[in-house]
């Protein structure tokens, strides 16, 4: 799928593997100037490898986004090296995986700051930037199909990504007047490291996952960064506020 | 038994109701019509907010009633109102986690630590409620009644603003829209058990108005602050409303009441939104 991003300055979040590589990597192939941002040095460098002849430019700053001093650092960096942002995919996110029972706050405040907290300030620092330039942006949060339906064990996963909807729908109403589009994509189940991973410690099965996805299989990575890049593109420039499920009819079906 | 007989009424006589932060925003009148359909209610609030005067307010009017003095956003306090309520009772039906609204101000502008320390004053008290109160419930007495034995019901209170956007309100809607995903996933893990878990949306209130500089209903022009509102500029606030009122703390009170009677038994999971259409509404 082909996308303009021409002369346009990406920056994705948590972008050292999985789905945020493959974000970077449709911005990149489709012409903009990419910025890896990831707490990881090795699998950011990684992506910046990848990027390497697909994107016109690369860099990675290695940041963590629940830290706000770091992703103002972060913002620093990449005007002083591509001298704007246009777009920016809040991708950083974990999962979480505890019984409610026994959660303690220890467990259960970093969801919170990984996923929601870290969202909130890479908008707001980067969209301070966005609005100084005075020529608007696109922002796509990273939400999931675990804020609309059920995935029990994930109690702190589902609410900091509920929060994410949520939050894509204020700061798009509030950040209109600067034409500032706020938008999630809500990714079902794909195939990336974390998957594989999953599958390898036996959490989850593939076979019962395909017979509950109305598509039958699970998704490729490449089919969910189509979204992210549609909804960061200048097609998509009367879509704000929204939350789009790329789930194979995941959240469309009922568990029967 | 005769489809009549299976019908559950609304009364809760006998059954034990706690509500944390009691005494503010809709929490008196959830605990009066809680106290009305005949519960026993246990009142907790922070020692500023004086629940023992709130539980003797209540006892006037014919309730039984118990203040304690506990901060919701501290775990061990929340401990410590349940493990009093069992001794005093013996048991704990109804868990009500009532919450409040915070403050507002433009996105760009709020500071981090406002945002992250408003999500998780919310979020830590509804979960951590529900988490110590299922903690008991989980382990108590089931009640005999249809469609299956109940051990207790958990009603959080979460708000239309963690369904639509609230200029201004980035860490409140944010936290509403987490109370109701919070909602969804202990009502799957514990309705096996038979512990349900449901949530009251709140509507548009005065209070929800007057956060976003809105103090006069009548004369909404004139004193609207600036063009951040202007989605609520154009048109009166209760001209979105379909029912031309807004949103009272009686009606989450009676909401939260039905949720937690028996004739709300096959309610779980569910946020039944008290909003005089406000969301069903497309605002033209």
């Amino acid at each position: 799928m082909a996308f303009d991003f021409e002369g346009q300055v990406a920056v994705v979040t948590g972008a050292g593997r999985g789905l945020g590589r493959a974000y970077a990597q449709v911005l990149g192939r489709n012409g903009a100037r990419v910025c890896i941002v990831e707490l990881d040095p090795t699998s950011g460098q990684a992506s910046v490898t990848a990027l390497e002849g697909v994107a016109p430019d690369v860099i990675f700053v290695q940041t963590d986004v629940g830290e706000a001093a770091q992703v103002q650092a972060c913002v620093d960096r990449v005007v002083e090296e591509f001298g704007q942002v246009d777009i920016l995919v809040n991708n950083a996110g974990n999962e979480g995986r505890y019984v409610s029972l026994e959660i303690t706050e220890q467990m259960w405040r970093p969801i919170f700051q990984v996923n929601l907290f870290s969202t909130f300030i890479c908008s707001q620092l980067f969209g301070r930037e966005m609005i100084r330039q005075g020529r608007g942006g696109a922002i796509v949060n990273v939400s999931s199909i675990a804020s609309l339906t059920t995935f029990p064990g994930r109690t702190g996963y589902a609410a900091a990504k509920a929060g994410i909807n949520l939050l894509t729908k204020v700061l798009a109403v509030e950040w209109a007047k600067y034409n500032i589009r706020v938008n999630a994509v809500g990714p079902g189940m794909t195939r990336t490291e974390r998957f594989d991973e999953s599958l390898g410690a036996g959490l989850v099965t593939e076979e019962p996952l395909n017979r509950r996805i109305p598509l039958g299989r699970v998704a490729e990575p490449s089919e969910i960064a189509n979204v992210v890049a549609f909804l960061a593109s200048r097609e998509a420039s009367y879509i704000t506020g929204q939350i789009w499920y790329a789930d194979g009819g995941w959240t469309a079906r009922g568990s029967l | 038994m005769t489809f009549m007989e299976k019908i559950q009424d609304f009364s809760l006589v006998n059954r034990i109701a706690v509500v944390t932060h009691a005494t503010q925003a809709n929490g008196p009148a959830i605990c009066e019509a809680l106290g009305r359909q005949g519960a026993k209610v246990v009142v907790g609030d922070i020692p500023a907010n004086n629940p023992v005067a709130e539980a003797q307010h209540l006892a006037k009017l014919g309730c039984e009633a118990l203040g304690i003095e506990v901060d919701a956003s501290q775990v061990n306090h929340l401990q410590h109102l349940v493990a009093h309520t069992v001794q005093q009772y013996g048991r704990i039906d109804i868990m009500v986690n009532n919450t409040l609204l915070n403050d507002s101000q433009p996105a760009e502008e709020l500071p981090i630590e406002t945002f992250a320390q408003g999500v998780s004053a919310t979020i830590d008290s509804v979960f951590f409620g529900c988490q110590v109160a299922a903690q008991h419930m989980l382990k108590q007495e089931a009640l005999q009644t249809e469609p299956y034995p109940l051990k207790g019901s958990i009603i959080n209170v979460a708000s239309v603003a963690g369904e639509m956007a609230i200029p201004g309100h980035a860490a409140y809607c944010s936290a509403m829209a987490g109370v109701i995903a919070i909602t969804k996933v202990l009502a799957a893990e514990w309705g096996p058990q038979g512990v349900r878990v449901a949530a009251v949306g709140a509507g548009i209130t005065e209070s929800l108005l007057k956060s976003i500089g809105i103090e006069d209903l009548s004369n909404v022009e004139s004193t609207l602050p600036a063009e951040t509102y202007m989605t609520l500029k154009s048109n009166a606030p209760t001209g979105y409303i379909p029912v031309k009122a807004t949103a009272s703390p009686p009606v989450v009170g009676q909401a939260v009441a039905y949720l937690a009677s028996g004739a709300a038994s096959y309610i779980t999971g569910t946020t039944l939104y008290t909003d005089g259409g406000w969301l069903a509404y497309g605002y033209l």
